[in-house]
């Protein structure tokens, strides 16, 4: 049995008011931390940059310092 | 830790039980509102989706193809339809208008649906001597404006291709070429009636299964004119330039195991190498109502056409061993 026509009506007003607030990004699955970082592509942006920095400086410092045997003096850098 | 001298089984109250993790979906929660407006999605599917605009457009494009001759759909083709941000796999988004999406049909497996038209050519043929080839041409020309079969005429090109290719080598005699032109019935070569003269021929026709076959081939024709998928523009036609030719999603032969279907078998065997064009691409713009109802209309013309065409197999004698599902 369908239900009544003002009913329907009255559901689709309520999808069209949820997927709104999913547009505009006030819908409470984009207040976590992930579900803003997924839409903001400035963090996006500057998580890819902290990310190729770190790597760089890894590739760049990549030596392990060794401590110095007892006695000696640490090497100066 | 448990306490006291009982086991105590850890209580997981107030955790969530289901985490997903949201890509960026501006374009799925466009797209779900404007089939909401439409009335092309049905609200009751939200929650269904559990709210989840991507969910929504899968579930809505489901009940669409549903609607629009599902199951005939599927008793005879392995299709898949989906909407995507590129219009074939290989292709990357086009930054510049990132609010284009595509609506997008191809099959679903390596493989494609296939129909004997020998036996209802010989039966129409009894009737009049251009009925044969006015039924093929109608049939073929209707469902090829949305998808691509492979016939005796894609048969007759590999053909000409192998026969230079062997023409090149020392031993080109050796080679065994599939006789496409011998194996295509002489009722064939008859020049296909026009409209009018279908029309005052169906008056006259009593066999009632032939007459079901004449007005089911003249309903496909008239279905499949009701809209077409329009040209795509150059920047698409760009993305999709590295692709391979669609895929067919229909083998149509004179007979069983016939010239033609040695050529696609021999064929078929490099279709995959590179990735193939979709079969239908229909650019949308999920913002814009009169895009989506347009794409949604033209699928749905697409998806009935498919279904027509599958309805009429099924009453084409000697096709009962191709049924998918």
């Amino acid at each position: 049995m369908s239900r009544n026509p003002q009913s329907k009506e009255v559901t689709k007003q309520a999808v069209l008011a949820e997927i709104e607030s999913l547009r505009q990004c006030r819908h409470a699955r984009y207040q976590t931390l992930l579900g803003r970082f997924s839409r903001c592509q400035d963090w996006q942006q500057a998580a890819s940059l902290c990310a190729a920095a770190v790597e760089a400086t890894t590739r760049t410092y990549n030596r392990t310092p060794l401590d110095a045997p007892p006695g000696l003096l640490p090497p100066v850098s | 830790m448990g306490s006291g001298t009982g086991l105590l089984i850890p209580r997981l109250d107030g955790v969530s039980l289901i985490h997903r993790l949201i890509a960026d979906d501006r374009s799925a929660v466009m797209l779900a509102e404007t089939l909401v407006e439409l009335d092309v999605g049905t609200p009751g599917d939200w929650k269904r989706a559990e709210h989840d605009p991507t969910s929504f457009v899968r579930i809505t494009l489901d009940r669409w193809i549903q609607t629009h001759g599902g199951p005939s759909i599927r008793r005879r083709f392995l299709l898949s339809a989906e909407i995507s941000a590129s219009p074939s796999d290989w292709a990357e988004q086009d930054q510049a208008r990132p609010n284009r999406l595509f609506l997008i049909i191809e099959p679903s497996e390596a493989t494609c649906g296939c129909a004997n038209f020998g036996p209802t050519l010989q039966m129409l043929e009894r009737i009049h001597p251009q009925l044969p080839a006015t039924f093929f041409h109608l049939f073929v020309g209707a469902l090829n404006g949305w998808l691509r079969i492979y016939d005796f005429r894609d048969a007759k090109d590999r053909v000409e291709m192998l026969r230079e290719w062997a023409a090149q080598e020392p031993n080109a005699d050796e080679y065994e070429i599939p006789d496409v032109t011998g194996s295509i019935p002489p009722c064939m070569k008859q020049e296909p009636l026009d409209e009018a003269g279908l029309y005052r021929l169906k008056k006259r026709i009593t066999d009632q299964q032939a007459l079901k076959l004449v007005e089911g081939v003249i309903a496909l024709h008239h279905l499949a004119g009701q809209a077409n998928h329009s040209e795509l523009d150059d920047s698409t036609r760009e993305q999709l330039s590295d692709c391979n030719p669609p895929l067919p999603c229909l083998l149509a032969l004179f007979a069983e195991a016939d010239a033609t279907a040695a050529c696609f078998d021999e064929e078929a065997q490099g279709m995959l190498e590179v990735e193939p064009e979709p079969n239908i691409i229909i650019p949308l713009d999920p913002a814009d109502t009169q895009s989506v109802q347009h794409a949604f209309h033209t699928f749905g013309v697409a998806c009935e056409t498919i279904a027509a065409a599958g309805d009429l197999i099924d009453l084409m004698p000697g096709n009962d061993q191709w049924i998918i599902r």
